[in-house]
């Protein structure tokens, strides 16, 4: 609360200096919340595990989507965020209902692997450094709490277009949502990467 | 220059491998090379590509060994099509141009019965240039459900894509690209 008044004393100074016009659009930005759509080709999760206990392996999901509602007036903001289990990719080829990465992630019975958060985590600066939310895979929710690194909101220089990204960490255990198979030839820890691109609807 | 007679130098070209040196070959399912690229300064993207071959000759007794390693580049998978063609054309990766790139090493460095790392020559694009690779994870043993010996490890490097004329979108998409690849390997 007492950033937020820092802030909004900011703006006031600012626009004290440079007459009402100005100052009507920093309002408007300052207490809208803003929605977002993630960019599919550059929001790709991916996973990783270890292998027999020894290499670093990695898969991929190729088909995912969320938004993002962000006010960072407030410090306040929600996620959604969806990825389609049979758009699974390991680099194998076609996977297939015999392949075990489809019957890990039991692909026909859970299509969807789900994140919602309604608590975005932010810094001094208004930046998302996280979010609080719940995670849902095989149909088992479990709360979960994810890193965002490298938060920026600016425009992209090439498309002109306003846009919000982050880099998203997450370690689960697969265990925990019942996916048990093949632990722990296949590790039950589980680091997810996603790299969030994100443009102002 | 002292003249070797055929005769010594074959002996000493058989000699080596037939005592101590052995021959693994990479199982191409769990040695998918992948790489981080930054984009826009924002975001970390990562592509892979989906078919290699490689072998490792490893000789623990002598702390020696060499690798090499082939990418077909056309396995190159970016998650959507049209991203995987655009990164496949010209300017980037060309694959058409360049249908493989690779990594050739006689070099590699070992700590007590460890690999923790290689220098060799890492060609993309036709182009060819020094290349130190580091060796994490790196072990050996029967893989417990097949049973088969085998020796694994991760392999991060770091390139500059300039180097090798790959210059397109630099900012934009980075010039620093962090390879990573997982490797095991079975001995033959």
């Amino acid at each position: 609360m007492v950033a937020w008044r820092a802030d909004a004393q900011r703006a006031f100074h600012f626009c004290s200096q440079f007459g009402a016009a100005c100052c009507g659009l920093l309002a408007a930005s300052a207490f809208a919340a803003d929605r977002y759509s993630l960019d599919a080709v550059h929001s790709i999760p991916e996973f990783e595990f270890k292998h027999l206990g020894v290499t670093t392996q990695t898969g991929r999901f190729d088909k995912a989507r969320g938004t993002v509602v962000l006010d960072r007036a407030t410090r306040s903001g929600s996620v959604t965020y969806e990825v389609e289990t049979a758009s699974l990719n390991m680099g194998f080829g076609t996977e297939s209902p015999d392949s075990a990465g489809y019957q890990l992630f039991e692909v026909v019975k859970f299509p969807k692997i789900t994140f919602r958060s309604n608590n975005l985590i932010f810094n001094q600066n208004s930046e998302v450094i996280g979010a609080r939310g719940r995670l849902t895979i095989l149909g088992v929710t479990k709360p979960l709490t994810i890193a965002v690194n490298h938060f920026n909101c600016s425009v992209n220089p090439i498309l002109k277009k306003a846009m919000c990204a982050g880099e998203i960490k997450a370690t689960i255990m697969r265990s925990e949502f019942g996916m048990v198979k093949y632990i722990p030839g296949i590790s039950d820890e589980i680091d997810v990467s996603v790299p969030i691109e994100a443009y102002k609807d | 220059m002292k003249k070797i007679g055929l005769a010594g130098l074959l002996a000493m070209l058989f000699a080596a491998p037939a005592f101590s040196a052995e021959t693994y070959t990479f199982d191409p399912e769990y040695t998918i090379p992948a790489f981080e690229v930054g984009h826009l300064g924002f975001t970390t993207q990562r592509g892979r590509f989906d078919k290699t071959q490689g072998k490792v000759t490893l000789d623990f007794a002598a702390k020696k060994g060499a690798v090499e390693f082939t990418v077909f580049t056309k396995s190159l998978d970016m998650g959507s099509k049209a991203w995987t063609v655009h990164v496949s054309s010209e300017g980037l990766f060309n694959v058409e141009k360049f249908p493989t790139m690779g990594y050739k090493s006689d070099k590699l460095i070992f700590e007590n019965n460890k690999v923790i790392a290689a220098e060799g020559q890492f060609t993309l694009l036709g182009v060819t240039k020094p290349l130190k690779v580091t060796v994490n994870h790196f072990a050996c043993g029967p893989n417990p459900i097949n049973h088969k010996f085998m020796c694994t490890g991760d392999i991060t490097a770091t390139v500059k894509r300039s180097e090798f004329g790959m210059t397109k979108y630099i900012p934009t998409v980075s010039d620093d690209i962090t390879i990573n690849v997982p490797v095991e390997s079975y001995r033959d």
